[in-house]
């Protein structure tokens, strides 16, 4: 049962490797957020998944405030675009 | 019983690569966010199912920490994802990005007025 656990872990760490390829090669800066937006979930759910492998909990506040501070990061990104063209 | 966490478990990781896809493949930014937002939710939704009926099977010292946790882990998804995906769109949106295909564009005009309400 643990290794389908760190089976799924690898597969989303290659989701978060495709993510970061659409990243590098986006033609505009709101497609290059919302890459960053889904890499962001993919990541709270990755730190879940590694929480259940190692059974400590930590992981999992780890993901809790990545996802609050991550949160904060993209309303402030998107913020600035709409100041930076005015 | 842990032909649950099995299937649980690939309905979110398929329901995520659906997402991937979708982001790789869609020609600009709102079928893009279309794609990225709600199936991350619904996978996230999937996968954290996986891990409560998968603690629930162990039952050791840190299951019931492990369930409350990966709860308010959804939670904090579930509340944030949507709003920072209107966001995204509201600042594309005054950025003047165009849907992709269009020929006449109907928010031009509301796109004009809300940057000479900004100035």
């Amino acid at each position: 049962m643990n290794t389908l656990f760190i089976v799924s872990a690898l597969l989303i760490g290659s989701y978060i490797l495709l993510m970061v390829i659409r990243v590098a090669f986006s033609h505009n800066v709101p497609e290059r957020i919302v890459a960053l937006d889904t890499i962001n979930t993919l990541i709270i759910t990755l730190m879940i998944v590694l929480g259940v492998i190692q059974r400590k909990a930590l992981y999992i506040d780890i993901g809790i405030v990545y996802g609050i501070i991550s949160f904060i990061g993209t309303l402030y990104i998107a913020r600035y675009l709409i100041e930076e063209k005015k | 019983m842990e032909i649950a966490v099995y299937i649980l478990l690939g309905c979110g990781l398929f329901i995520n690569a659906m997402s991937v896809v979708g982001l790789l493949r869609f020609p600009d930014i709102y079928t893009r966010l279309h794609a990225a937002t709600k199936t991350t939710t619904f996978g996230s939704i999937f996968i954290v199912a996986a891990v409560i009926v998968h603690s629930i099977l162990v039952d050791d010292a840190a299951s019931l920490t492990i369930i409350m946790h990966s709860a308010i882990a959804l939670v904090v998804v579930i509340f944030t994802n949507p709003i920072s995906a209107h966001a995204i769109a509201r600042a594309a949106l005054y950025f003047g990005i165009k849907p992709y295909g269009v020929v006449i564009n109907d928010l031009s005009e509301k796109q004009k007025q809300a940057r000479r309400r900004k100035a």
